[in-house]
């Protein structure tokens, strides 16, 4: 009736260098945008996404970002991710691409999305992990599925030097 | 005895049938064991279908296509004014510079909106411009917006706008009255 209605963007930042992830922070990725728009779609395009796009979500140890933006131009948005080749700062350039996972309408619907897609991942990874403490640990967790926070980080930080390995 | 037969089935179908079905109805009354009400009409029916077929043809298939916009080009007739009335452009640097005025507007993607530039005169610097129908909108905007050309202000007038070529042939503005 009378809301906004906006389109959440799942997307997962690909790149060789595992620096590249970490330096990556709301500030950079919203000028980054905002840039590509302008440049794909010109002033029009610039300012229609603008309206009421924000990084809702930004996840530095796995890459996943959530951007939204208006219903009417999330297309625009949506094609203009695919120029972002390189990602900059303090001065240090980083080869990387957007890779967009899901599209949906809710910030809950990109969640359940973004848990059963993490769950694949896990899977994915196990099996790509040499045999070792490592896969012993992957695999405990992977049983347990529980959030504990060392444990987490240390299989985030394991998963993200996997998908480095994975990619060279 | 077979008019007296067919007065028991319904009307609507003594009406329907004729005196040269007769015989052949007559053989089927005959030969099948039916002797209920609504198997005799059931064969009357039949036969009555079977020897209708022959005569109506088959019905006839066509196809009908509405085009709800018969033009899929629109033609813009347009005149370049600048600030200083002495400057010109060539036909390539004409359409540079409406490709410079949609990238402004519409990013890269606007830039290669396929347009053609279908007669251009230097003199007047008046131009006949052809767009598919989808695109008109992002042309006219962008040449409504476009403000300088290497730091020389200007401005595009257009004249007519029409989905059939022909009419830009002539403009009824521009009719001078014989006196």
């Amino acid at each position: 009736m009378v809301r906004f209605k906006h389109r959440y963007l799942l997307c997962e930042l690909v790149s060789e260098d595992p620096r590249c992830r970490a330096c990556l922070e709301e500030r950079v990725l919203f000028g980054l945008v905002r840039d590509a728009i302008a440049r794909a779609h010109g002033a029009f395009g610039a300012a229609a996404c603008a309206v009421a796009f924000t990084v809702k979500y930004l996840n530095a140890y796995t890459g996943v970002v959530l951007l939204r933006c208006r219903k009417e131009f999330y297309q625009l948005l949506w094609s203009a991710l695919p120029f972002i080749t390189h990602l900059e700062n303090k001065g240090q350039r980083y080869p990387c691409f957007f890779n967009t996972l899901h599209v949906g309408g809710t910030i809950r619907t990109c969640q359940k999305f973004l848990i059963q897609y993490n769950r694949r991942q896990l899977l994915i990874l196990l099996q790509n992990c040499p045999d070792g403490e490592e896969r012993e640990s992957i695999r405990k967790s992977v049983m347990s599925c529980s959030l504990e926070e060392p444990q987490e980080d240390q299989l985030s930080e394991s998963g993200s030097e996997e998908d480095a390995t994975e990619m060279e | 005895m077979t008019y007296r037969l067919m007065s028991l089935t319904h009307e609507k179908y003594w009406v329907a049938t004729k005196i040269s079905i007769q015989n052949k109805a007559l053989e089927i009354i005959q030969n099948s064991e039916m002797n209920t009400f609504d198997s005799l009409s059931l064969g009357l029916i039949n036969t009555m279908k079977h020897l209708s077929k022959n005569k109506l043809p088959s019905p006839a298939t066509f196809e009908r296509i509405v085009y709800k916009n018969p033009s899929e080009y629109h033609y813009m007739k347009v005149q370049l004014e600048f600030q200083d009335h002495g400057f010109r452009l060539t036909d390539a640097q004409f359409k540079q510079l409406i490709v410079l005025a949609l990238r402004d507007l519409f990013g890269e993607v606007g830039a290669a909106l396929p347009f053609d530039v279908l007669t251009y005169e230097e003199k007047t610097l008046s131009a006949i411009l052809r767009i598919c129908s989808s695109g008109l909108v992002k042309l006219w905007s962008s040449l409504t917006l476009l403000g300088s050309y290497q730091n020389k202000k200007c401005a595009f007038r257009v004249m007519q706008v029409s989905p059939f070529l022909l009419a830009l042939s002539g403009n009824s503005r521009e009719f001078i009255l014989e006196e």
